[in-house]
């Protein structure tokens, strides 16, 4: 049966891909940032998972106010990127795992979250960002992946309580698929934030956030996405990524690393991995 | 923290319930999705490179094409955040517009 080895979490804003790009992880203010996947580098070459699930907004390229789904799972062979508006990038390809999808989906739905199947997905610099953290550089990725969008652009919006129950129904999903696949979940998104001129950071809800996903998510349950965007900023809804992928890492779980670093480009930078096999 | 934000919801209007009138920058609601349609689906466009291009040749046109109202076009044109906020724009969208410079206006 799969199984979910871990979980990480981290922010995905355009400047960390433009450093990474460039190769000045090093050199940029928020160095610190990158170092802190050091460990995370180390821990997926000893626990080699065969597939990352990748949950994250998208950000005006997929989706339009057209067709707006709440949730939706990618189920595609290949995700491919494309222009988001600063210039056509270096076509690159990312392994889809269809059948992993399927499942997901069908037990999804089976278990009431009725999402949207998308056997077509331009995959966002949200979802390859968090992989090129976590698999430093633009290389080809080791793993297959499942991209999942949650919905943080038209209200109405899921609320926090229903993302973190559709990552438990995502855990359910994945451990109930039947081949011997290790996994891990992936959820980028920014904590407090919004773009524009408005840029706002607020560091002491964003340490509670980091505090409270590991020990006590349902805490952060009892908030209303009105709550989020008035104490984290309109893109402070990014936070949901987090939830999901705390509800689909159920159970108790080890802190591999974690690090809040403020500002990146307008941004609270944090990242977090979570350890699953205990 | 957390309790004084839970203990205020019972009165907390919810997402969907914002005032038509009161379109808070940033808070996009289900008014700003309808009344900034056609502004967000420009915008939108603008990912395509052949787009900018068209744009950057004659924004006026172009916004036309996308059947944009006057005060949409001086919004986008003067690339006056606030005033795009209340016309219903998005800013997952509005970045689009951010991306493309900013077109050179020299003085007589």
């Amino acid at each position: 049966m799969a199984q979910i080895i871990g979980g990480l979490s981290t922010s995905h804003v355009p400047t960390i891909g433009r450093a990474i790009a460039g190769g000045k992880q090093r050199e940029v203010p928020f160095a610190p940032f990158f170092e802190a996947f050091g460990p995370v580098h180390d821990w997926l070459d000893e626990t080699k998972p065969d597939v990352a699930i990748v949950i994250y907004n998208d950000h005006g390229l997929n989706f339009f106010l057209d067709n707006m789904p709440t949730f939706a799972v990618g189920a595609a062979h290949e995700y491919r990127n494309a222009d988001e508006g600063w210039g056509p990038p270096a076509p690159r390809v990312f392994r889809g795992a269809p059948a992993l999808s399927w499942h997901i989906i069908g037990s999804l739905v089976a278990d009431e979250f009725d999402v949207s199947t998308c056997q077509e997905l331009i995959f966002d610099h949200a979802g390859i960002t968090a992989l090129d953290l976590a698999w430093e550089g633009h290389g080809p990725k080791p793993v297959a992946v499942v991209p999942i969008v949650v919905n943080a652009v038209m209200p109405p919006l899921p609320t926090p309580k229903r993302c973190y129950a559709f990552g438990q129904a995502i855990g359910r999903a994945i451990r109930s698929f039947d081949e011997d696949v290790k996994v891990l979940v992936i959820g980028s998104g920014g904590l407090s934030h919004e773009l524009g001129q408005f840029g706002k950071i607020n560091q002491s809800f964003d340490q509670l956030c980091m505090e409270k996903i590991v020990a006590d998510p349902e805490a952060l349950t009892r908030y209303s996405n009105d709550d989020i965007v008035d104490l984290a900023g309109a893109q402070g809804l990014e936070l949901m990524t987090w939830l999901v992928m705390r509800g689909a890492v159920s159970g108790d779980v080890e802190v591999i690393k974690s690090l809040y670093f403020a500002p990146i480009s307008h941004t609270g930078g944090a990242m977090m991995l979570l350890d699953n096999r205990c | 923290m957390i309790g004084s934000a839970a203990g205020k919801r019972p009165g907390a209007a919810a997402a969907w319930e914002s005032d038509v009138s009161k379109i808070q920058t940033g808070k996009f609601d289900r008014d700003a999705a309808q009344k900034g349609y056609e502004l967000n689906k420009m915008c939108y466009s603008l990912n395509s490179a052949d787009n900018r291009v068209s744009f950057a040749a004659d924004e006026e046109a172009y916004c036309r094409r996308y059947a944009l109202g006057e005060a949409e076009q001086a919004a986008v044109i003067a690339r006056d955040k606030p005033r795009l906020f209340e016309l219903g724009g998005n800013m997952y969208f509005l970045a689009k517009l951010d991306r493309v410079p900013k077109r050179q206006t020299t003085p007589m």
